[in-house]
């Protein structure tokens, strides 16, 4: 009698034991902006990351296991921000903190994951502060750096025949702007244009729509710019471009990827001649095998059916992210298991035609930069010779009007 | 009526007898007795009731004191904490006061049950009064503490919702200041376009225009600054209102400053608003500002729910807190403190009251004891008086005429009116009774008495000087003893009378044993004999026979007489007759007939007990030697260290035994296996190895052991031993000195030995041995010069048995004295023949054992048969082994020296084999040395053998020793040994030993060729 409990004790137990840990969930948590002026880029970053999280839970999970994705709404808040990222932590124990938008928001969350060694993936930000050299053991990216946006924007510009010093700036105060500002101007002086002072650079405050100061402080400028590089986000950001086309029709405006195409597009109605951005993301509409898995998940496995750049960038985020789980051989997925599976990624094709490679010196996914134009409501790449030219032809009707009598 | 009772009481004393006055005494005993005990019994339980009342009382009114002391402890710190607390979540977490409360007042009610003094009563009346009052302060502490954290919070509310507002502020006048400085520079430049196409008419009013318009500007600017500054200075000023602490000053602050604030941006937005009335587009932003200014203020001063108004209810409240409800608060909880102070020290109070009581209780009660146990102490000693004299005067009376009757007054008699009629008057009749019928008594005894005496001394003397111990026993008590027992056992009779007979015995189950078979054959009428060794008076032993007879037929309890006889001489001889028959007198060891014996017990025991016995048969290797060459007392010596050695080898059960000679036996019993006896065999070895000193003697010995295990190599005492003996001779086989065990092929091998030595025994009765002889040449002078005798032993069936295959035995067994003899004389009889048949003298070899030094007769021997052939000692040569010189026994060294004064030559046989050493060519006379046969055998092919050979020649020439070489068989030996000098050669080259008649014949024959020729 006292044996037969006994076995039945050990078999409880041992089936207690076993399956435990098979059918816990694998936390993920991220922190975002669902509400304030940035909402849509948080709502479009989670949508690509449910996506392919759906997708893969549906499918079996990892080692049987369910992704579970804890959501936290910042209001692109600092504050906030670190208030969320320690309630993902300290409550709900998640294994990583992934797609996170935002730089500001970066500035607080980065220390708070590397001070409680939680691995922090794929921000949607190109922010600096994520890319030390060499990398924080627990910051992985995958796009490419402001800095590096910028640097193709103004590769493209000088390909294109305008001079450094018709480049003009409008970026938000704040980091994110600071960031954008400082890529493009190190890549002028990689040009070796030195007079970065004299470009006309207007700011504007972050979660406001008071971009008309900025503008002035541009124009106040003697030379009237050819070019402005913008770091701001889509609503001011789009403001800023109705506003300054009324006083300079032919200028370009370069956006970095952050602006958030879509938003952007929206809010610029029909005037979205002339306004280029560059993305970390090939376009969605091309014919890489990864975007047509990413736009057949959005629509099976989102409520947010409509594709952009952000939700492809968070859904290439969680794909990479989850090949770095199903790596791990071990059931019991840790974090620090996690990262060691991250640093063992090599040569991975997801379906993006480019190889990313993660190890422990190098923790940044992809250096490309797409730029891309906005023609008739859709994104096109953009050809900066072919810009040349037309930007000669509109030089020429400009440079008519400014000598006509 | 009372007096009366004790009058009566009085004269029943007076005419009690003295039974009944031990009656009086016995019930007022025990009515004393009983009075005092039942009294004790209450006042303890008085006491042990009372203090047990009072203790239980005692400690659970403490207990509750210190309860309530306890609650009113932890509510105080709950009133305190409350007090304290300042955030609404450390309020909440203060306890519930319901469970505290409820324990207080039960804890109260217990203390007014068991207290119900009026004092105890009035303290707990006070007591709930001021807990009531406590309780309500509480409360109201609490519900205010609560309203002021809410306060609190409200207020942060308030302040964060000013945060907001004057973000909405900055923002708006960032948006305008923006606004207005695009709309300055736009205008700017359309004018400077316009100044390049218009006529300069319009050019100085576009200037002016230009010019309006960034005054404009500035004034929007320093106006929105200035908005912004008071904005930012109210939420200051509302930050600074919650850091009062007096109502003064906040409404100063809200008169004064923030009014005077309000005043400038009111100033400020007319600016603004003055300016901007052109562009409509920004009114909305102006009305933005002033609408957030609107709700600065009223959050911040005006409303009722404003900062202003709620620090205000907040000063008022916690003033409240601290002047009424915390005074009051602390006030009661002082005095509930102290009133449970009041509670203890009036429990203190009772409990010494109560203490008093009892304890005035409890003695007066003891008084009351006491002075009933004075009454009856005094009662009883008045009836003792009276008794003490109803005894002493009878007695007085009687005590004087027994004392007359023993001085001779025999006509003493007692006078019966003396005694009131009671116990005394009956004994003072019987007394006369007694003193009459004693009269007549001892006027009969007087005449008796001289014949008895007589007959007494006869007896006594008949007892006393028996030879045999005499005692008569009563209840084995010694009644009376004679003096041969007195001698025998060292007691005085004086002493010893009326003692138990148990002192004569070694222990109590003797003594008992004893008593036990004695005393059934004593009643059954018979005598009883048995010998004891028994215990003399100073503790030594000795046997004794002891016999007993009862004095009444068959009644031993009468008395019994008792003879002791000291039988101690008699059983030494007893016992020495034993030890003789069973031991071995030389070691002391059983001999063999003990040691048959007891390996026969042990074998019946081993077979019952299925063990296992090991026989070892030990025998010294050469020990005839030792007895030869040292004599029979060495050898006896060392056959009782050998004893010694063997029994300290053994375990205490062991036997060791000698059967005789050098042969020891050792039974090992109980034994598991082979390796005991095997490990014991080793350790004799080892014992036995280290060197003996005998009478300046160094000896060394060495065994040979033969081991056989009953049951593998037999059941019997007979198969034991003589398969432990075959073992034996195996191991002296494999060279002496180990042990075997018994395997089944050694038991032929030692028969073979066995048979040969009962058949040598019988040549030597029957003499069957015959002497042969071999030549002895002189190369040089190629004739033989003489001829050693060779002993040969014919046997049964004829075959002729080599020396070297007996010739040990013959030592070993003693039996080459007897055959030696006969050597000698038969040689001398040969040599007289060939002598007497020889042109020219020739000598006899004769070989001597080292067992024929060991006896002086050799030289007799020698004498007799010269002097019996009429030969001279010149005549013959005797062969010894250097081991009889090795032994440096001191009588073969004289024999030896006597033998060369002799005359007769002494030859060193067998040279080079054993020691050879020179020391003996000088130390004893020795005349020819023979080279052994092995060198000359090899001379040829051995180089070293050749010169060892010739260098023994060499030697034996300086010495001027004679040399001998043996054994040669071929031509080319003989040409090498006379190249190298030698001239004495002997060895089949010059043929075969011959028999003693086939010698005498040839030469005869020889002889009488040469007559011929």
């Amino acid at each position: 009698m006292y044996r037969n409990f006994l076995i039945i004790v050990s078999l409880i137990l041992s089936a207690a034991f076993h399956s435990g840990p098979v059918h816990a969930d694998i936390y993920v948590g991220t922190t975002t902006p669902l509400s304030g002026p940035l909402r849509e880029l948080g709502k479009n970053a989670l949508a690509g990351m449910e996506a392919y999280f759906n997708r893969v839970n549906s499918t079996g999970g990892i080692h049987g296991q369910k992704i579970k994705l804890i959501i936290k709404d910042d209001k692109y808040e600092p504050r906030l921000a670190a208030q969320n990222m320690r309630t993902l932590i300290e409550q709900h124990d998640v294994i990583s903190v992934i797609g996170n938008v935002g730089t500001p928001t970066a500035v607080v969350t980065v220390p708070i994951a590397i001070e409680n060694k939680v691995p922090f993936i794929g921000a949607i930000t190109g922010a600096p502060l994520l890319r030390n050299i060499p990398p924080n053991r627990y910051v992985f990216n995958y796009r490419a750096s402001y800095s590096e946006e910028a640097a193709s924007m103004i590769d493209g510009l000088l390909k294109s025949g305008i001079k450094p010093h018709e480049i003009a700036f409008f970026t938000q105060r704040d980091s994110y702007g600071d960031a954008g500002y400082d890529g493009a101007i190190s890549a002028l002086q990689k040009h070796n244009f030195f007079n970065t002072h004299t470009l006309a650079h207007g700011r504007y405050t972050r979660n406001s729509l008071n971009v008309e100061g900025a503008l002035a402080t541009i124009l106040d400028v003697q030379i009237k710019p050819r070019a402005i590089i913008m770091a701001g986000s889509y609503a001011p950001s789009a403001k800023f471009i109705k506003l300054a086309k009324q006083d300079l029709p032919d200028c370009l405006f370069l956006n970095l990827s952050f602006v958030g195409s879509a938003p952007l597009l929206e809010e610029l109605g029909a005037e979205t001649e002339n306004v280029i951005i560059t993305q970390v993301v090939p376009g969605f509409n091309s014919n890489l095998p990864i975007a047509n898995e990413f736009k057949r998940d959005l629509k099976n496995y989102s409520i947010f059916a409509k594709p952009n750049f952000i939700s492809f960038e968070s859904y290439i985020v969680a794909k990479i992210f989850i090949h770095a789980l199903q790596s791990v051989k071990d059931t019991n997925i840790t974090r620090e298991s996690l990262i060691n599976s991250l640093h063992k990624l090599s040569n991975l094709n997801i379906g993006l035609n480019l190889n990313i490679s993660y190890s422990k010196e190098k923790h940044q996914g992809v250096h490309k930069v797409w730029p891309v134009m906005i023609d008739d409501k859709n994104f096109m790449p953009v050809d900066w010779n072919k810009l040349r030219e037309s930007l000669k032809q509109s030089d020429l009707k400009t440079d008519t009007l400014a000598n006509a009598p | 009526m009372k007096e009366n009772l004790l009058q009566q009481l009085i004269f029943q004393l007076n005419n009690a007898n003295i039974k009944q006055l031990l009656h009086f005494i016995l019930v007022s005993s025990v009515t004393a007795i009983t009075i005092l005990a039942v009294s004790t019994i209450v006042i303890e339980n008085y006491s042990y009731d009372s203090q047990k009342i009072l203790m239980e009382n005692i400690i659970r009114t403490e207990t509750l004191t210190k309860n309530i002391n306890h609650t009113i402890s932890s509510l105080i710190l709950r009133n305190r904490t409350i007090a304290f607390s300042n955030n609404i979540d450390s309020l909440m977490k203060v306890p519930d006061r319901t469970i505290l409360e409820k324990n207080f007042k039960k804890d109260l009610n217990e203390i007014r049950q068991i207290l119900s003094s009026e004092k105890s009563i009035h303290i707990i009346e006070d007591f709930e009064t001021l807990f009531k009052k406590f309780a309500l302060i509480d409360d109201e502490l609490f519900s205010n503490k609560q309203k002021l954290i809410l306060l609190v919070k409200e207020l942060n509310t308030n302040q964060k919702i000013l945060d907001d507002i004057v973000n909405e502020i900055i923002n708006a006048i960032d948006s305008v200041s923006g606004k207005i400085k695009l709309k300055a520079t736009r205008t700017r430049i359309r004018i400077n376009k316009n100044l390049a196409v218009v006529g300069p008419d319009s050019q100085s009013e576009h200037i002016l225009l230009l010019d309006n318009l960034l005054a404009q500007q500035r004034q929007v600017e320093s106006a929105s600054h200035q908005v912004q500054l008071s904005a930012s200075q109210i939420i200051q000023l509302s930050q600074k209102l919650t850091q009062t602490d007096n109502k003064d000053a906040l409404i100063d602050i809200r008169d004064n400053e923030i009014a005077q604030q309000l005043s400038q941006i009111n100033i400020s937005l007319y600016v603004l608003s003055g300016n901007l009335k052109e562009f409509p587009e920004l009114m909305k932003d102006i009305i933005r500002i002033s609408d957030a200014l609107r709700h600065l203020v009223k959050i911040s001063i005006e409303d009722k729910r404003s900062i202003y108004s709620l620090w205000a209810q907040y000063l008022d409240l916690s003033l409240f807190i601290e002047s009424e409800i915390n005074i009051e608060a602390k006030k009661y909880a002082d005095s509930m403190a102290n009133t449970v102070k009041d509670l203890e020290s009036h429990l203190g109070l009772i409990i010494n009251k109560h203490k008093r009581k009892t304890n005035q209780l409890t003695k007066s009660l003891y008084i009351i004891i006491i002075c009933i146990s004075l009454f009856v102490a005094f009662f009883i000693s008045m009836i003792l008086h009276k008794l003490r004299y109803r005894i002493n005067h009878p007695l007085q009376l009687i005590g004087d005429a027994v004392n007359n009757l023993t001085k001779g007054q025999l006509t003493s008699r007692l006078d019966d009116n003396d005694f009131i009629k009671d116990e005394f008057s009956l004994l003072a009749h019987s007394f006369n009774t007694f003193a009459k019928r004693n009269e007549q008594l001892i006027n009969e005894l007087s005449s008796t008495h001289d014949a008895l005496l007589e007959n007494q001394h006869r007896l006594n003397a008949v007892l006393e000087n028996a030879l045999v111990g005499i005692v008569h026993l009563k209840d084995r008590k010694f009644i009376s003893v004679n003096h041969r027992f007195e001698e025998m056992f060292g007691y005085d009779r004086n002493h010893i009378e009326g003692l138990k007979t148990e002192i004569l015995f070694f222990s109590k189950e003797d003594f008992e044993r004893v008593g036990e078979v004695a005393y059934k054959k004593l009643r059954e009428n018979k005598t009883y004999y048995d010998e004891w060794l028994v215990k003399h008076k100073n503790g030594n032993s000795f046997w004794c026979a002891i016999s007993a007879k009862s004095i009444e037929d068959g009644k031993p309890e009468f008395g019994s007489i008792w003879l002791y006889e000291d039988i101690s001489e008699r059983k030494r001889t007893e016992e020495q007759l034993i030890t003789l028959a069973n031991y071995d007198i030389l070691t002391n060891l059983p001999n063999r007939g003990l040691f048959m014996d007891r390996l026969q017990n042990y074998i019946n025991l081993a077979k019952r007990n299925n063990q296992i016995i090991s026989v070892m048969f030990i025998d010294l290797d050469r020990f005839k030697r030792v007895n030869d060459s040292l004599g029979h007392e060495v050898g006896d010596k060392l056959l009782k260290v050998v004893a010694d050695k063997l029994n300290n080898c053994v375990r205490s059960s062991d036997t060791v035994a000698r059967l005789g000679g050098d042969e020891f036996t050792v039974i090992m019993i109980d034994i598991k296996n082979k390796l005991i006896p095997e490990r014991t065999a080793r350790k004799i070895i080892q014992s036995l190895k280290d060197p003996v000193y005998i009478n300046g003697h160094e000896i060394s010995i060495s065994p040979s052991i033969g081991i056989s295990m009953y049951p593998d190599d037999g059941d019997s005492v007979a198969l034991l031993l003589r398969n432990s003996d075959a073992a034996m001779y195996h191991a002296k086989g494999l060279g002496r000195n180990n042990y075997q065990f018994y395997t089944d092929e050694m038991n032929s091998e030692s028969l073979n030995k066995l048979t040969l030595e009962s058949r040598l025994r019988r040549a030597v009765d029957n003499n069957d041995f015959e002497l042969f002889f071999q030549k002895q040449f002189n190369i040089v002078e190629n004739k033989v010069i003489g001829y050693e005798a060779l002993l040969r032993w014919r046997d049964e069936s004829g075959h002729i048995i080599s020396p070297d295959n007996f010739i040990h035995i013959l030592e070993d067994t003693g039996m080459i004295n007897t055959t030696g003899e006969w050597v000698i004389y038969e040689a001398c009889r040969y040599l007289k023949l060939l002598l007497s048949e020889n042109s020219y003298p020739v000598r006899m070899a004769i070989n001597l054992s080292a067992r024929q030094f060991q006896d002086k007769n050799l030289l007799k021997h020698i004498d007799n048969a010269l002097n019996e052939y009429q030969l001279i000692p010149d005549n013959i040569e005797l062969e010894i082994t250097e081991t009889i010189l090795m032994t440096g026994s001191k009588t073969s060294q004289e024999i030896i020296n006597e033998l060369h004064d002799m005359g007769c030559n002494i030859v060193l046989d067998d040279f080079g084999t054993g020691y050879s050493s020179l020391a003996y060519l000088k130390q004893f006379p020795i005349d020819a040395l023979k080279i052994d046969r092995s060198f000359i055998r090899d001379i040829l092919s051995d180089p070293s053998d050749a010169a060892i050979c010739n260098a023994i020649r060499a030697m034996a020439e300086s010495l001027n020793i004679e040399v001998i070489a043996e054994g040669v068989e071929t031509n080319e030996q003989l040409d090498y040994l006379i190249a190298n000098g030698f001239t004495t050669v002997q060895g089949y080259y010059y043929g075969k030993p011959e028999s003693g008649d086939t010698l005498v014949k040839s030469n005869i024959k020889q002889t009488k060729l040469k007559l011929v020729k």
